[in-house]
């Protein structure tokens, strides 16, 4: 008897992507570990959370995603948002929150030229 | 006339009804007063004087130049008072004023909008949430008509420049609409509370040349920017001519009152800590909810799911119309509100991640950005402001869709959705909100009758200009009453117009010393206190019964402490107002008047904190002549020294109390040492900071302090280079540093040491503790090199030299310093200004205590012996001695007195029925008075467990017999003979202490009875006496000088006097001093006089002479130019729409 695994879109969209989500996770822990060395830890006086920054802008230029699908996220995660800041979970909701933000900032970004007036 | 819509006209119905719901907050006959409110009892005769720049409300006369701006939020109060309402009527009409006006003004927004896009359903959800959300309520809190003010102006500004923009409206047009809207809504011109207008006017800026970047519209722009500038500097004159020169001189004075750059830092740090992007996303992190443990509300927002689910929505909301909206004009503005949104929560977020460090640099690097130091409160209108009209949009496009089929469902949805917005605001229905920390501090009070009656006699004819202190002193400058009433601002100043003085942060430093020290001699009712009043020109003192002094946290000592001293027969009861009773002095011809013009002055070269001393005996100053009290750089020296009568010199007893300083190393542990890559950049900086230390000496003391504090970086350096186990080679190089600083310490020492009359006692006396520190420290760090077993890890010579080093710059300090090391001789140090005989007196200060018939003492190292004779109480004359110009050491004998007189030894017996032995009498003083326990202790029987604990309980608490009720400290005796001293310091006036010793009881199992035996038990003060030497002049400068003078107004004087053509005399305005007092024709002869106020010397006969604060001047020409310039604006305004240009 055979077994039918049944293989969904996202299942094909990682195995896709396998490789640019492992070089995205691979730059979050290699800024993650330099930014916590002796001496070089003086860049997080600047930039505080610069190995999310960095790891999230690599992500938008090997994914290219669309705006509308960041801002769909990042409305999307308004909910897990609620669930953990009900538990009071400040070490998720915080890094959410910044994740939410930059998504929205991001398709603004994007939209801007919506508003130039074309002559 | 344009007709308005009757869905307009709902819409404003509904804002209006809204308005009302400050109705809701006031019970029978509450009002609401107190925490950083501002609300006045008496409006109108309060923003009379905020006309004047020079207010007698504060202290003994503050600059209140910043409440000029506050015209318009004032004058409404005062014009409704004026109308004849009652308190709380006129505090009803007032509210609802400033609760519907951000409505009212974000209808006008939205309706505009609304039109411009064609939208439906969208002004009421914007104007409701703009109007009644948790940035206003926090608002609410404290009535801060301010705030309300610049946030009902920010959407009119908006609305002006949408207009400007579609070119509905001129430039000039606009100008003069958005000048004369901050002309009105002005924000009390709090430049910080500008925050979230200017971050949507920078929004605006970047849209505007974003969609079309072109020459034609930055010069639009650039005119628009002008015009507006040029239109509201002239129409705001009134407060701009006399704020700027405020601004100009008090820029770095009012940050270092903020605690400098670190400090403001840290206080930003401290109101961001909970704005993180998902609250602010949510429009939550409002400081106040998560750091006040008491918050009336704030609970619920933080823990229930429900509320904390619809604050998710509140995001959604606002972002969710960016994804359903298509149309592209309204794509735009939505896309504007988004970026402001986004924009304006970098700002509110202050220093908190991840944004902070951006804040942390502008505050730092940007000049004038330090004025944002509570940067949620500040931008948070412009975040609030977006969200409103986000949501509006997302609210109207769900609605305008639904009621296209079902109309009335879009209605009641509508309706629905405006309850909601209310209800999320809840605490605005009930005024709980006002109930800061329930039940001790609400702004919700019943105020008695007779503190209304109080205010009234005050400002009357004859008392308004009476100055009077209030007593008790507050704690923390919080003003806190039974009847409910608290605040940082005292009750008297918003009740009445005369000079009350509590002691507040509208007070110098000095000034606050002065009155403190007046409060303690009244709490002890130091015999000379009548004087010292009078001479600060009390005549009236003000016993506030009704005093919250044991306000939780705040405590200060009760009204009932004042009473001895306010029982004197020199004083009479003249009013009692309920709990408020008013005693004033029965002859007050020798208290200061306003303005004391003598031909002499005194000298006190001194601490102002010892000036109260002069007046505390009999017959040393006299309360009417004024006392020159030089700053630390007194250009005016030498010329008072001329007008010079007597000469007080008083000093304090050096380190008498026998506490040295503890010296934190660790703040001087280095980052970086010597085998760091990054050494050499340190070496470079430090390299500079010594030659830029060096280049600009100051004081003779700042080199070797420099090198001082260089030493114990250095050994420091040391010390982690050894605690690290670092390279041999690096721990010599460490020691190597530290032995060059010492031997630059030492040189700089002896270059110091080479003129003995310019030497700061004070620093030396610091030096000694630092070099004490670092040869205890040194020790330690030699000690753990002997087990070093590397290869020149342990090098004795070196360790020897370098202590040899420290030792000679420790015996360098110590010969020269001069301080009191022994109990019993008291050391002080008289800094001789003029040559002359003086009369020293001395206070042993110790009531147990009394000078033999023969004192012994020594005066520059010559020993002298004399019969003390008493002065007046606690006051001993010891003759008059020749003192040349220059330093001169005193030191004299006061042997202190053992309270206890018990058996020289006795036995602790620890059993269960009596484990302790109690000293019979209370240890009892004043605060910060110092006690000293010594006695020896030996085991003579008992396990090796056996403990004692030595217990000192004060006040309320109570010797219970339970040895572990510890409250000092436990020691453990052995069989050898031990000593202990342990010093105990009161803290607080009129504390009893009660000391005991308890045996533990035993746990030997061989059961043998634990024994100690206690020996020479001594218990004493440790004595810090006065010592006042003083000096008459040779010439008669006693004469009186005839004057006059009348009071125009509190900014100025008029002055007559009489005197001959040559003759040299001091006037002194005893009012706050300040550069601005001028008196025309008189140039630098000017010196602060009383430790507080303003003195001129002058000669001749002066008529009509002004004495006037020059702001003034600027504010009266300011009110000139606003009248004119508003009158043509509003012409101007006039024929331009006329001619519809």
């Amino acid at each position: 008897m055979k077994i039918k695994i049944p293989v969904t879109d996202t299942y094909q969209w990682i195995k896709l992507n396998i490789v640019k989500i492992m070089f995205t996770v691979f730059v979050y822990a290699v800024l993650a570990y330099v930014v916590n060395r002796p001496y070089l830890n003086i860049v997080r006086i600047a930039v505080s959370d610069l190995p999310f920054l960095v790891s999230y802008i690599v992500a938008l230029i090997l994914f290219r995603p669309k705006k509308e699908s960041l801002l769909k996220i990042a409305l999307y995660l308004l909910i897990p948002g609620f669930i953990f800041s009900s538990l009071r979970v400040e070490k998720i909701t915080n890094p959410l929150g910044i994740f939410i933000y930059l998504m929205i900032a991001t398709y603004l970004i994007f939209s801007l030229k919506e508003i130039k007036i074309k002559k | 006339m344009k007709k308005i819509s009757k869905r307009k006209i709902f819409e404003i119905i509904v804002v209006l009804i809204l308005g009302l719901i400050p109705l809701l907050w006031f019970h029978k006959n509450e009002v609401i007063l107190g925490h950083d409110s501002g609300l006045t009892l008496f409006p109108l005769p309060h923003f009379l004087d905020r006309l004047s720049i020079w207010t007698e409300r504060f202290g003994f006369g503050h600059d209140q130049n910043y409440a000029l701006a506050g015209f318009f939020i004032h004058g409404l109060e005062a014009l409704v008072s004026f109308l004849g309402f009652k308190l709380q009527n006129f505090q009803k009409i007032v509210f609802v004023f400033w609760f519907v006006l951000p409505g009212l003004t974000m209808l006008y927004f939205s309706s505009k909008l609304e039109k411009r896009l064609g939208l439906k359903y969208f002004a009421l959800p914007a104007t409701l949430l703009y109007m009644i959300n948790h940035f206003l309520l926090q608002g609410w809190l404290i009535v801060e008509r301010t705030k309300f003010s610049i946030y009902a102006a920010l959407p009119l500004v908006m609305a002006f420049l949408f207009d400007w923009e579609d070119k509905k409206r001129s430039t000039l047009k606009t100008s003069i609409l958005i000048s004369i809207t901050l002309f009105f809504l002005n924000g009390e011109a709090s430049i910080p509370l500008f925050g979230g207008f200017i971050v949507s006017i920078i929004v605006f800026i970047f849209f505007y040349l974003y969609q079309d970047f072109s020459k034609r519209r930055i010069f639009n722009l650039f005119k628009l920017s002008i015009s507006t500038l040029v239109v509201s500097a002239f129409i705001n004159a009134y407060w701009l001519l006399p704020y700027g020169s405020y601004v100009l001189n008090s820029y770095s004075a009012a940050v270092t009152q903020a605690g400098g750059v670190s400090g403001v830092l840290g206080w930003i740090d401290y109101i961001s800590r909970y704005s993180s992007l998902i609250n602010l996303l949510r429009l939550q992190g409002v400081p106040e909810w998560y750091q006040n443990s008491y918050h009336p509300y704030s609970s619920i927002f933080l823990n229930n799911p429900i509320i904390i689910g619809i604050s998710y929505l509140i995001p959604l909301g606002a972002f969710l119309g960016l994804l359903l909206i298509k149309d592209k004009k309204t794509r735009k503005m939505i896309l504007f509100f988004a970026v402001l949104a986004l924009l304006s929560m970098v700002f509110v977020g202050g220093s908190h991640p991840p944004f902070g460090p951006l804040y942390t640099f502008l505050v730092s690097y940007v000049p004038g950005f330090i004025a944002f130091r509570t940067p949620f409160y500040k931008f948070a209108p412009a975040l609030w402001f977006s969200y409103s009209v986000l949501i509006g949009f997302t609210i109207s496009y769900f609605l305008s869709s639904l009621s296209i089929k079902r109309k009335t469902l879009s209605n009641v949805l509508l309706i629905v959705f405006c309850a909601s917005v209310v209800l999320y605001s809840f605490p605005f229905l009930n005024g709980l909100f006002f109930d800061y920390m329930k039940p001790e501090r609400t702004m919700k009070v019943n105020v008695p009758q007779y503190i209304y009656d109080f205010g009234k006699w005050s400002d009357s004819k004859d008392r308004i200009n009476v100055r009077t202190l209030a007593l008790p002193e507050p704690n923390w400058n919080i003003d806190a009453y039974y009847w409910g009433f608290w605040s940082s601002q005292s009750l008297t100043s918003l009740l009445t117009n005369a000079q009350i003085i509590n002691e507040n942060g509208y007070m110098s430093k000095d000034e606050m010393v002065l009155i403190q020290s007046l409060h303690n001699m009244m709490k002890r009712n130091d015999p000379g206190w009548e004087k010292f009043a009078k001479f600060l020109g009390f005549k009236s003192f003000l016993l506030r019964k009704d005093f919250n002094w044991n306000l939780s946290g705040l405590t200060t000592d009760p009204p009932s402490m004042y009473e001895a001293a306010l029982k004197s027969p020199n004083l009479n009861l003249v009013k009692k107002f309920g709990d408020w009773e008013v005693y004033d002095f029965k002859d007050t011809n020798d208290v200061q008047t306003k303005i004391e013009v003598t031909k002499g002055i005194s000298y006190f070269p001194n601490k102002i904190k010892n000036l109260y001393l002069l007046f505390s005996t009999q017959s040393v100053a006299n309360p009417k002549e004024p006392i020159f009290v030089p700053e630390q750089e007194s250009k005016f020296e030498n010329e008072a020294l001329k007008q010079t009568n007597a000469v007080y010199l008083v000093s304090d007893c050096v380190t008498c109390d026998l506490q040295r300083t503890f010296v934190n190393t660790g703040a001087y542990l280095p980052l970086l040492i010597r085998d760091s890559v990054f050494y050499p950049i340190v070496e470079f900086f430090e390299k500079n900071a010594e030659k830029k230390v060096l280049s600009t000496l100051q004081k003779r003391e700042d080199k070797p302090k420099f090198y001082l504090y260089k030493s114990l970086e250095k050994l420091m350096a040391v010390d982690k280079g050894t605690l690290l186990k670092r390279e041999v080679s690096t721990i010599t190089g460490l020691f190597n540093d530290y032995s060059q600083t010492l031997e630059k310490l030492d040189l700089s020492l002896n270059e110091y040491f080479s003129d003995q009359q310019n030497i700061d006692n004070d620093f030396l006396v610091e030096a000694f503790d630092v070099l004490k520190t670092e040869r205890n420290a040194y020790v330690a760090i030699a000690m753990r090199t002997f087990e070093d077993s590397r290869p020149g890890g342990y090098q004795p010579q070196l360790l020897d030299a370098v202590y040899n080093q420290i030792v000679k710059n420790f015996a360098s300090v110590g010969n020269n310093v001069w301080q009191s090391t022994e109990e019993s001789k008291k050391r002080f140090l008289l800094s001789v200004p003029l040559e002359r005989e003086y009369h020293f007196i001395y206070k042993p200060n110790d009531q147990n205590y009394t000078l033999p018939g023969e004192v012994n003492f020594s005066i520059d190292g010559k020993k002298y012996s004399a019969r003390p004779e008493i002065q007046s109480p606690g006051w001993y004359s010891l003759g008059k001695y020749s003192l040349p110009k220059g330093n001169h050491k005193f030191e004299i004998e006061q042997q202190s007195v053992n309270l206890y007189d018990g058996s020289r030894e006795f036995l602790i017996a620890p059993r269960l029925d009596s484990l302790c032995w109690v000293f019979d009498k209370k240890i009892t003083g004043m605060k910060d008075d110092i006690f000293r326990v010594t006695f020896q202790h030996i085991r003579l029987a008992g396990s090796d467990n056996l403990g004692l604990s030595v217990n000192y309980l004060s006040g309320v608490q109570q010797y219970n017999g339970n040895p572990f009720y510890k409250s000092g400290e436990a020691i453990y005796p052995t069989y050898n003979l031990v000593n202990y001293i342990y010093d105990l310091v009161l803290t607080e006036n009129n504390q009893n202490v009660t000391f005991s010793i308890c045996g533990f009881p035993s746990t030997d199992e061989t059961r043998v009875s634990p024994v100690v035996r206690i020996e020479g038990l001594n218990i004493r003060k440790l004595d810090i006496p006065d010592l006042i030497a003083y000096g008459a002049s040779a010439n008669d400068l006693t004469e009186p000088v005839n004057y006059t003078y009348d009071k125009k107004t509190s900014t100025s004087y008029n002055l007559n006097t009489s005197a001959g053509e040559n003759d040299e005399y001091a006037v002194v305005l005893n009012e706050s001093f300040s550069d601005n007092w001028k008196i025309n024709g008189v140039g630098n002869n000017r010196f602060k006089a009383n430790g507080y106020a303003n003195g001129w010397i002058m000669n001749g006969p002066q008529k009509n002479k002004e004495i006037k604060y020059l702001p003034q001047d600027y504010v009266n020409l300011g009110f000139r130019i606003t009248l004119i310039s508003l009158v043509l604006t509003v012409l101007a305004y006039g024929v331009l729409k006329l001619k519809k240009l």
